[in-house]
């Protein structure tokens, strides 16, 4: 590697790392339940070996809320917790490293899957920038990696698993000996996220089939290294056929809606049941009508070019998924990766296209943070795009021209989406984050033994976690508790601990007892201590004695 | 003899478009909507009077409810209805008939480009190889006779369809005239006739035609004589439109269809934004949160929005636009489309970039307006799917055809019981389902109420018919058949808008309901909503799938 490529990628490397970064502790405004939950089991296990449900060091599955986290994320949080606290850093720093890297492993990605294709490089003076450190330099600036890489999503992590799996079955293409090693990533994103489960079927045979006849020659080795990954497999595969994993499965799954029975059961009797009916107001229909509907909702232009997901807490709102200025790039790199390299542009393509399918099987799409598996495909197509778009400009006034506008294109939409990120985002989106908490019992260590009782409303939700992470409560203490339930639906319940009580209608109010409530609860009369409010200014939580 | 072999796949095609199009037509979809009774009372009362509802005589642009109809469907009814009264299925007829010419149009617009394309010997015509590119015509207009698309407006009467035709045949006679040199004229006058077909046709009509010299400027220069004389027919067929697009009013329509109409409710985040960057002294935030910003997105989001495969192949749109369970294409299509798009870009030749181009620039005209996706004002992208299609279909015979049969015959009956499944699905939604699934979207039971109220007008001094039901005052004319002459003796159309106040003909009363202060004596009829009157004791009419649609009442 030539030192002008080490610069370019120590550049894009660091470009990365800042966007990701910088100001992390403080925006997104505040920890959502899934982080705090992370941290603290992280916590809990640095400290006890144990679980917050007191499991000894489970490989297989963290029970969380009753949502049944992966386990790999927690443990990679635990150094991370060691070395900072138990604070918003910590918790964060997991993802925004391994998203960082995953922009470097971009540049390796690309460059595997052309070896020994010729692309000409874009030559601007005396560097040179080929499609990999330019896909790795349009990751880098990437809305939709940026924003899910600064909060502690597993999905960043999984992504970067997956896409270092992907780099070292394509090297070991080279050098067998990799064979034995290049599935052991795939394993690790099934420990690390749910939607990675599902698709990493789907990327290993892709990948197989892109290497093809290599496999063959290598059988010996490609087996070992298959087998080692089933028996690193083993111990997480009872749960993923248990019932709990499936409870969490059939919520948010398609094939649960009755209505589209009920509809199927309507047209039918309507029909009387004709032998034509049977085959045409078919429930089955109905289904894969859904699930096309819920796949192509990912090909929206709302999704992709104009807001983004729906949800806040993946997207600002204000640009899509990908930048505007992407969408030419990405259409022309498409068609012509089609033309040119079609082996390569096959095998994005089907990468891109089944990392959609497990998040079209669920009822909430569009949906960012289950297909992020599908980056960076759209990255390198849009890498591949422009430099073919300037390549074929020969020209040379025409060439810099282009060169300065693209640049001033980019420019302006990542200056774009970071001034709304940084200015505009936190303040309007901070409710979405579950702001709040953290402020009141900032108060609360502050005054810790001024109050018996305390009472803090689940208003904002998972009170209980939000009171050990930010207490940094014993984690030996807690899993001693016996004030704790399971709901019909599965999800877990703390009503208190220590000093704690957890609840959402106000007790009758106590001397000597801190209450915690939305301001709409608080009764008249009483010594109100301090009210919390929103970024944007809307009070979402009072503190206040009787 | 060569010829009347190609002509038989085309007269077959021909068959199934007029079945499909003219099968129960008038009973599918099960009633008109305002649109459709605006256009077959105006042409009724034309022919009767010639002058519209308001009293213009022979106008070029209808005011109907405000919205400003170009004329050219209105009087394309005045026939039909002189033939067959006035009826559902005569407004519909001229809507059918252009369906059906534009199946022929597409046959012959694909046909004369694949010969086009075949006169420079290259490997390619049309992206398929010139050995089977004698079938793209023919498969291109078998899918236009069977698309969704192209059926649902083809059987309504809706100004959109006439336009779409037009465009068809006028490109067509377009590049035939760069043969034979009448044709550019016929051309020329037909794009000038566009104008006349549909509002979103004035957008899309100067683009094609700008595409079209553009892509055959070579011989266009070379004739040049003849597009000039060609421009000037033209021009003469467009300038009665002039006052038309200089009068304030019709630009209405525009405007009330104009995503930037809704200001406050387009700009509230940015305004926000813009103080919160104000006060902080955010120089650039003061850029980026400028409404222009905020426009150019909404736009940028319009047209592409036309592009979601969702809307084009699952759901569609407003429930009038499609049948229920289809979208407005084929899922099938899909492959074939990306594949047709594929092959026409591989070699960049006039003939291939000529249904690019088609297809790139339909949703321009529809992209700055409301309630998108919007199934009408971009049917112009007919029959650039088609056409895509046809050409995916055939690369992938030819890309099939190599293989060993044991692979080619399962592949190739795979496609063909896919199609026709698709499509016999479709159909038996359509035909079937549709119109008691959709009864209410079609704004059922007016006729059973006209009918209701036309049988008992002698015993009440007043018949008062609530506005709430969207635009009654035309059902009531175009059930009750009444006399023009007399409509507009009695002052005619007052108000078109959507408040409608004064309208009033014979006993009837076209105003809001306000029940407790109405006399209630049994001397008025009283017909409206569900809403306003919870139990007609007269008639309760109902949907076709059992809820509630008009009810009518005299007392308590």
């Amino acid at each position: 590697m030539s030192i002008k490529i080490r610069i370019i990628l120590i550049f894009i490397v660091g470009l990365a790392f800042g966007l990701r970064f910088y100001n992390v502790w403080d925006n997104p405004p505040a920890l959502s339940w899934d982080e705090v939950s992370i941290g603290y089991n992280a916590y809990s296990i640095l400290k006890t070996g144990r679980d917050e449900h007191g499991r000894f060091l489970p490989i297989d599955t963290f029970v969380g809320y009753g949502d049944y986290k992966p386990p790999l994320a927690i443990y990679l949080t635990v150094p991370f917790v060691a070395l900072f606290g138990l604070n918003e850093l910590a918790v964060r720093l997991p993802s925004v490293i391994f998203g960082t890297l995953t922009v470097l492993l971009t540049y390796f990605l690309v460059k595997e899957l052309f070896r020994e294709k010729e692309i000409s490089p874009l030559v601007i003076g005396h560097w040179s920038f080929d499609v990999a450190s330019i896909a790795a330099a349009i990751l880098a600036l990437s809305p939709w990696h940026i924003n899910l890489s600064r909060a502690g999503f597993e999905a960043t992590i999984a992504l970067f698993f997956i896409v270092l799996g992907t780099v070292l079955c394509l090297a070991a293409r080279r050098q067998e000996r990799l064979y034995w090693v290049c599935w052991l990533p795939f394993v690790a994103a099934v420990y690390t996220f749910n939607s990675a489960r599902y698709f990493v079927p789907f990327a290993a045979l892709g990948v197989v089939v892109f290497i093809g006849k290599q496999v063959v020659v290598h059988k010996k080795i490609f087996l070992g290294g298959i087998i080692l990954s089933i028996v690193l497999l083993l111990p997480i595969l009872p749960h993923l056929f248990s019932k709990e994993a499936r409870l969490r499965y059939n919520e948010v799954n398609i094939f649960s809606d009755s209505s589209i029975v009920e509809r199927a059961n309507d047209r039918r009797a309507f029909d009387n049941h004709s032998f034509i009916s049977a085959i045409f107001d078919n429930r089955r229909i109905g289904y894969a009508r859904s699930f096309l509907s819920h796949y192509f909702d990912h090909f929206t232009a709302d999704f992709l070019f104009i807001k983004g997901d729906g949800n806040p807490k993946f997207s600002t709102q204000d640009v899509g998924q990908l930048y505007g200025v992407d969408l030419p790039f990405l259409l022309l790199g498409v068609y012509t990766m089609f033309a040119y390299f079609r082996p390569q542009a096959w095998f994005l393509i089907y990468w891109l296209i089944t990392a959609i399918i497990p998040a079209a099987v669920a009822r909430e799409t569009p949906h960012a943070l289950r297909i992020l598996n599908s980056l960076p495909t759209w990255h390198i197509f849009i890498a591949f795009g422009i430099v073919v778009f300037l390549s074929n400009v020969h020209k040379k006034k025409v060439y810099l021209l282009c060169s300065i506008l693209l640049v001033v294109l980019y420019v302006g939409n990542v200056s774009y989406y970071l001034h709304n990120y940084y200015i505009h985002y936190p303040r309007i989106y901070s409710g979405e984050w579950q702001y709040g908490y953290k402020q009141a019992l900032q108060y609360v260590n502050a005054n810790t033994n001024k109050y018996k009782k305390i009472y803090l409303s689940e208003s904002i939700g998972r009170a209980y976690m939000y009171a050990l992470f930010y207490t940094a409560y014993n984690p030996e203490e807690f899993q001693k508790r016996n004030s704790s339930y399971f709901d019909a639906a599965g999800f877990y319940h703390v009503d208190g601990f220590g000093p704690f009580i957890f609840g959402s209608a106000l007790p009758v109010l106590d001397d000597g007892s801190l209450y915690i409530f939305p301001p709409n609860q608080v009764p008249t009369g009483v010594k109100i201590i301090k009210t919390i409010a929103l970024l944007d200014g809307s009070p979402v939580l009072t503190l206040f004695e009787k | 003899m060569k010829r009347l072999y190609s002509a038989i796949p085309v007269a077959i095609i021909l068959f199934l478009a007029i079945v499909l199009r003219f099968w129960q037509l008038g009973a599918v979809p099960v009633s008109p909507d305002w649109d459709e009774v605006s256009l077959g009372y105006n042409a009724y009362s034309i022919l009767k009077t010639g002058r519209d509802e308001y009293g213009s005589f022979l106008p070029l642009s209808f005011r109907s409810f405000d919205d400003y109809k170009p004329p050219l469907y209105v009087y394309l009814t005045v026939p039909s209805v002189a033939v067959f009264g006035l009826s559902v299925f005569a407004v519909r007829l001229p809507s059918a008939l252009f369906g059906v010419l534009a199946v022929l149009g597409t046959y012959f617009l694909v046909e004369i480009l694949v010969r086009h394309a075949r006169e420079d010997q290259s490997e390619t015509v049309m992206g398929v190889s010139p050995r089977i590119a004698g079938a793209l015509p023919i498969l291109a207009s078998l899918f236009m006779a069977i698309s969704p698309w192209h059926i649902q407006f083809s059987r309504i009467a809706f100004e959109a369809n006439i336009g779409l035709t037009i465009n068809i045949w006028a490109a067509y006679f377009f590049i035939r005239g760069l043969y034979d040199r009448r044709g550019l004229v016929i051309g020329f006058v037909l794009f000038a006739l566009a104008f006349y077909a549909y509002h979103s046709e004035r957008v899309f009509v100067p683009t094609l035609l700008v595409l079209l010299c553009i892509l055959f400027k070579k011989q266009l220069l070379e004739n040049k004589k003849y597009v000039m004389t060609a421009s000037c027919f033209g021009l003469i067929v467009l300038l009665p439109l002039v006052p038309v697009f200089l009068n304030k009013n019709s630009l209405m329509r525009l405007q009330g269809t104009s995503s930037f109409r809704e200001q406050t409710q387009l700009l509230s985040v940015n305004i926000q934004k813009l103080e919160y960057d104000k006060a902080h002294n955010y120089v650039l935030g003061q850029l980026f949160d400028n409404r222009r910003i905020e426009y150019a997105k909404t736009v940028i989001r319009g047209y592409l929005i036309h592009f979601s495969p969702k809307w084009l192949f699952i759901t569609g749109d407003h429930e009038r636009h499609h049948a229920p369970g289809m979208g407005l294409l084929y899922i099938w299509e899909l492959p074939f489309i990306l594949i047709g798009i594929y092959q026409l870009l591989r070699v960049r030749k006039p003939t291939n970039l000529l249904f690019l181009g088609w297809f790139v620039l339909a949703p321009v005209a529809a992209s700055p307006t409301t309630q998108l996706p919007h199934a009408i004002r971009t049917l112009v992208f007919l029959p650039s799917f088609q056409v895509f299609s046809a050409i995916g279909v055939l690369s992938m015979f030819e890309y099939i055809k190599n293989y060993r049969p044991i692979v080619k015959i399962p592949f190739i009956a795979a496609l063909v019981t896919m199609i026709l499944g698709m499509s016999l699905y479709y159909l038996h939604m359509y035909f079937i389902h549709m119109n008691a699934e959709y009864s209410q979207y079609w704004q059922y039971g007016y006729k059973q109420a006209v009918e209701y109220a036309e049988a008992h007008t002698d015993e009440y001094t007043k018949i008062v018919v609530s506005t709430d039901l969207e635009q009654p005052y035309m059902f009531f004319l175009f059930f009750s058949k009444y006399d023009p002459q007399k409509y507009l003796a009695q002052g005619g159309t007052v108000s078109g808008g959507f408040d409608e106040k004064f309208n009033r003909f014979n006993k009837y009363e076209f105003r809001k309901i306000d029940w407790p202060n109405e006399k209630r004596d049994g001397s008025v009829l009283y017909i409206g909503t569900p809403k306003e009157i919870i139990h007609g004791t007269k008639l309760n009419i109902t949907n076709l799938d059992g809820t509630p649609a008009i009810h009518i009442t005299d007392r308590e």
